[in-house]
């Protein structure tokens, strides 16, 4: 394909991507993009030049924001708006349980059978997140130097969430807020479902959420890549203050 | 001295016995349920199980409690919404309120120990459920297991004994019986299907474990599998040609309703035959995708990525040195997320609007030096002339129909940008007309002000007024209008308000 296609071709599938998040491996944008190094390179190129990054799965090529500034306004100021935060720490609580969520769903992504793939309940999210601030909050009574570390006030996260009802026994139907705790977990929730991340479904008067593939592809080729896994860690260290 | 045999196999048993013990257990409805609860469970599991097979969708949990009603009811137990609740939670969940799947133990003789499996009894049926906003339940192998084997067969299943089984049925003539069997073939079949396309996405996602010793590499035993499906298309062949002999054999004794029932079980036959062909492929495939990696990718082998979210960045670092630094989230939520899309690629068009913008914040400099900063709004002249001449044809529709799709259009002649603009502004969120639209009025909103001028233009869309009107984005479709316009495909849609009681 000569230089001129290669760059129609891949500006399609770039546009597809930023338009959507995502292509189908299989379908049209996929198998071309799979189909030719050139493209892949031009694809990549603009990606890059944007601030995003592209994740060839099996099932999906991804477009993500890259986590160094991305060109294009970023879910969490489309998070910021829709919900609107009173103070920071209410975003933070969001963060929080995200990356509990995360490591619940990661237990064995690889060896996981689909077909008995099991959904999260909230209840089980919130006990989750409950044991994870009972524990960082007992180490920071314990041991000044743990509480002197953090770089965001994680007494008043601990606070905003910790202080809240597991949930509003008079209301009919669960909205996202930060009334309750099961109401914190749906707005965090609603935001990965509009991201195509998760699926929640209603059962037993309350919610239970299944990962999505694309949520599943992500998380397998984002977070085994050494030089994020290492840029994190070093930001960890450095503000610890250890040298490396 | 206990005599050894009893421990061979002993694990498989316990794991295979348990969804039986665990059945309908645990839990307290009383003395006029406690002692039928296995009896009520099991019929509802036999009805989810025909249901499925039979491709009905109607197995949702709000299906599953009309089950359970319709059991006690033929049972004449009586129960208040809360008892029947409480069964459908057992069949879904160990606990209604942390809805876990069951767990239990089983002796390892090997280990010396206790460990425990986990199981349940009915999972989302994702290939049934789509885009279906609630879970359509499908019954795993350990439920399947409790009905196959409170049949007369307890061994393991393949599907050559189910036809042997079958064949037997055929040959003894027992028409009600093989139009069962063929249901269950039908079953294990799809099952097989769905356990094979999983198989291939586990190699495709993470391709080293085909040399891991646990892994079953049905490379290895290919013609032992060819064989096999060799043998099983002989024996649906076999079947075919023995219903055809007796209903030669039968023929003018068999009554409208016995017809009926030699035509169901050709046809679920003739399916199940082209289900086990689709299976045969998807097998074939699977193993020439294990030789294609070990022969043509030993790169996908070798690649060494253990580092995982769970063990390494979450437990390793962020739960046990906590959030140090607010990037954090960022660094590691940000590859999770794709960036917000513009709806509308129109480079012109943002750049034009931001040289406005740009002189604005000039004028705003020079002024600096007075005491008063006049703030000058920006103001973009809208020609309302071309998009009413292009919108109005799509609002009589609208008001018409209810709904129109972008589709439709095969060009964009003619329409100004602010046209189409107003369908990105549509598109991003429900707009909901206020319930009176004063025609004198200016409105700062450009959506209001365009039905104001709507209704300016003829009264009849006065109608609109406190309806929603939103356009639902069909993301897998991108519309490319005269080469430089690109929109995402939807329908635009205008609902009336609910009336209020």
């Amino acid at each position: 394909m000569g230089g001129i296609d290669v760059m129609l071709e891949g500006l399609k599938i770039y546009f597809q991507l930023v338009s959507n998040g995502f292509v189908h491996a299989k379908e049209e944008e996929g198998v071309l993009y799979f189909s030719d190094a050139a493209i892949r390179d031009f694809v990549k190129q603009c990606a890059n030049a944007s601030g995003t990054e592209v994740l060839e799965g099996s099932d999906y090529i991804h477009l993500v924001a890259s986590d160094n500034g991305s060109l294009f306004s970023t879910p969490y100021s489309q998070l910021k708006q829709k919900f609107g935060f009173e103070n920071q720490e209410q975003f933070h609580v969001l963060c929080v349980i995200a990356l509990v969520y995360l490591a619940e769903i990661d237990t064995d992504i690889v060896m996981r059978n689909q077909m008995d793939i099991e959904g999260t309940s909230y209840y089980k999210l919130i006990k989750d997140v409950e044991n994870v601030l009972n524990e960082w909050s007992e180490k920071i009574e314990n041991d000044t130097k743990f509480e002197e570390q953090w770089g965001i006030n994680i007494w008043e996260v601990i606070n905003v969430f910790s202080t809240r009802n597991l949930k509003d026994e008079k209301a009919s139907k669960l909205l996202p807020s930060f009334k309750t705790k099961s109401a914190i977990v749906h707005m965090l929730m609603k935001f990965l479902e509009d991201n195509n991340l998760v699926r929640i479904y209603p059962t037993m008067g309350t919610f239970i959420v299944y990962p999505t593939e694309i949520l599943y592809e992500r998380m397998n080729l984002a977070y085994r890549d050494d030089t994020r896994f290492n840029s994190i860690r070093n930001l960890i260290l450095k503000s610890q203050g250890s040298e490396l | 001295m206990l005599i050894s045999e009893i421990w061979d196999g002993y694990e498989e048993r316990m794991k295979l016995l348990n969804p039986f013990f665990t059945f309908g257990k645990g839990m307290e409805l009383g003395p006029s349920i406690n002692p039928y609860i296995e009896n009520i469970l099991m019929a509802a599991l036999l009805e989810l199980f025909y249901r499925e097979v039979r491709n009905s969708e109607a197995r949702k949990e709000s299906d599953i409690k009309e089950i359970i009603r319709d059991v006690m009811a033929e049972m004449k137990i009586d129960a208040t919404e809360k008892e029947i609740e409480r069964l459908v939670a057992a069949m879904l969940y160990s606990s209604p309120q942390t809805l876990d799947s069951y767990k239990r133990p089983y002796y390892s003789h090997n280990k010396q120990t206790f460990l425990h499996h986990k199981f349940s009894y009915l999972v989302a049926d994702q290939d049934a459920m789509g885009k279906n906003p609630e879970i359509i339940y499908r019954l795993t192998d350990d439920s399947q297991f409790i009905i196959f084997s409170s049949r007369e067969i307890t061994a393991e299943l393949s599907i050559t004994l189910e036809q042997l089984y079958l064949i037997q049925l055929l040959k003894k003539g027992n028409i009600d019986g093989v139009l069962k069997q063929t249901q269950f073939l039908l079953n294990r079949v799809r099952t097989l299907i769905n356990k094979e396309k999983d198989y291939g996405k586990r190699i495709a996602r993470e391709p080293k474990i085909i040399l891991q010793n646990s892994f079953d590499d049905k490379s290895k035993r290919e013609k032992e599998i060819q064989n096999q499906f060799k043998e099983e298309e002989e024996n649906f062949q076999k079947m075919f040609t023995m219903l055809y002999r007796l209903e030669e054999k039968n023929e003018g004794l068999y009554d409208e309703q016995a017809k009926k029932r030699m035509n169901e079980i050709r046809e679920h036959l003739r399916l199940t035959t082209n289900k086990h062909a689709e299976f045969n492929t998807l097998v074939t495939k699977n193993i020439a995708f294990i030789i294609d990696i070990r022969t043509n990718r030993p790169d996908l082998l070798i690649k060494n990525s253990s580092i995982r979210f769970r063990e390494n960045y979450w437990e390793g670092l962020i739960q046990e040195k906590g959030i140090v630094d607010v990037e954090i989230f960022d660094k590691t939520l940000s590859p999770l997320l794709s960036p917000v899309s513009p709806d509308l690629f129109s480079l012109e068009r943002i750049w034009e609007r931001q040289a406005i913008t740009k002189r604005d914040v000039q004028e705003e400099l020079e002024e600096e030096d007075k005491e008063k900063v006049e703030v000058k709004a920006y103001s973009y002249h809208i020609n309302w002339d071309n998009i009413l001449s292009k919108w109005m044809p799509i609002m009589t529709q609208l008001i018409e129909k209810g709904e129109f799709s972008i589709k439709s259009f095969t060009h964009l002649k003619g329409w100004s940008k602010d046209a189409i603009e107003l369908w990105v502004q549509f598109s991003k969120e429900k707009f909901i007309v206020p319930s009176i639209i004063q025609v004198t009025e200016t409105y700062e909103d450009d959506r209001e002000e365009f039905i104001k001028r709507l209704i300016v233009n003829n009264p009849r869309f006065k109608k609109i007024q406190s309806c929603v009107i939103y356009i639902e984005k069909d993301s897998s479709i991108l519309l490319e209008f005269d080469k430089t316009v690109v929109i995402t495909a939807g329908t635009l849609y205008l609902k009336r308000p609910k009336k209020v009681a």
